[in-house]
């Protein structure tokens, strides 16, 4: 059972009650292929990832990046329980998707990047502990039921 | 995955915009280092205080950051100009270089925060080779 103090609870409803999803999950996903090419593996039935500017510019990719989102905020809003909100997730990711589990981390420091770029000054060290034990604990309950 | 000439134009252009900050980049990076990764404090157990802004870490931070300003001027061949620097970090430091990997996450988390118009993903990417390079240069003599 992960233990969370009240701090951190507040940290992570606050970071994602006032998350533009719009803008955050969409430049986290496009970051992450440009910073890290190699995970555009996944993405081959995603139209033209030729350059930082074609993936910048692909609505498809902007779309997916906030369903990505999304699924965190399921994880937000049961943070008590994120386990079992991600038992199909995980089995999704492993057999379906067959994504490499490292990917996660990545994604997740893309996205703690973007997420400081948006709070600047707000994004304190300590809301950024917070911000990474929530994303180690969501990308260690996607990786859960790989086998 | 070497740097390309195109990784330093942008690390040196990323560089001329934000190294007047430095100290409060070095300070800051070190800052959240020690409070998001707890572990690297053992590191540093002859500090006063550790706490984020305290006069060690701000003080420390400078430091560091001129590594990375040398290393900047010296990216052309990191390996060598670094010696000196690798052979602190191998023989007397002993710093595990997997808390190099660390201290560049934060660094970019930083420059993010601080720059967020500047660190564009075409500046990211290149800044994350450019740190990884360096922390290569750094565990050169390790072994």
């Amino acid at each position: 059972m992960v233990e969370w103090t009240e701090f951190e609870r507040a940290t992570i409803q606050d970071i994602f009650t006032n998350m533009n999803y719009d803008v955050v999950g969409p430049q986290s996903l496009a970051r992450c292929l440009i910073v890290y090419p190699w995970t555009q593996r996944y993405f081959g039935k995603f139209g033209v990832l030729y350059n930082a500017a074609a993936i910048m510019g692909n609505p498809m990719i902007a779309a997916h990046g906030k369903v990505v989102l999304r699924g965190l905020e399921e994880a937000a809003k049961n943070m008590d329980n994120i386990k079992a909100t991600y038992a199909d997730l995980s089995v999704l990711h492993s057999e379906k998707l067959h994504v490499d589990p490292d990917n996660f981390r990545l994604l997740g420091d893309c996205l703690t990047v973007v997420v400081a770029a948006q709070l600047g000054a707000a994004f304190t060290p300590e809301a950024q502990a917070a911000f990474q034990k929530f994303l180690a604990v969501a990308i260690s309950s996607l990786q859960r039921q790989y086998h | 995955m070497s740097l390309s000439a195109k990784d330093k134009a942008a690390v040196r252009d990323l560089w001329s915009k934000v190294s007047g900050k430095a100290d409060d980049i070095g300070n800051d990076a070190l800052s959240r280092m020690l409070v998001v990764y707890p572990q690297t404090k053992t590191y540093f157990s002859h500090w006063k205080d550790l706490s984020p802004g305290s006069a060690p870490v701000r003080k420390h931070g400078k430091t560091v950051m001129g590594g990375v300003a040398e290393a900047v001027s010296k990216i052309d061949d990191l390996t060598s100009g670094l010696l000196n620097l690798s052979e602190l970090h191998a023989f007397q430091l002993r710093v595990d270089p997997a808390n190099f990997k660390i201290l560049s996450h934060n660094i970019l988390v930083v420059l993010a925060a601080m720059f967020p118009d500047d660190f564009t993903p075409e500046a990211h990417v290149a800044m994350d080779k450019f740190l990884s390079a360096l922390a290569l240069a750094l565990a050169e003599k390790y072994r």
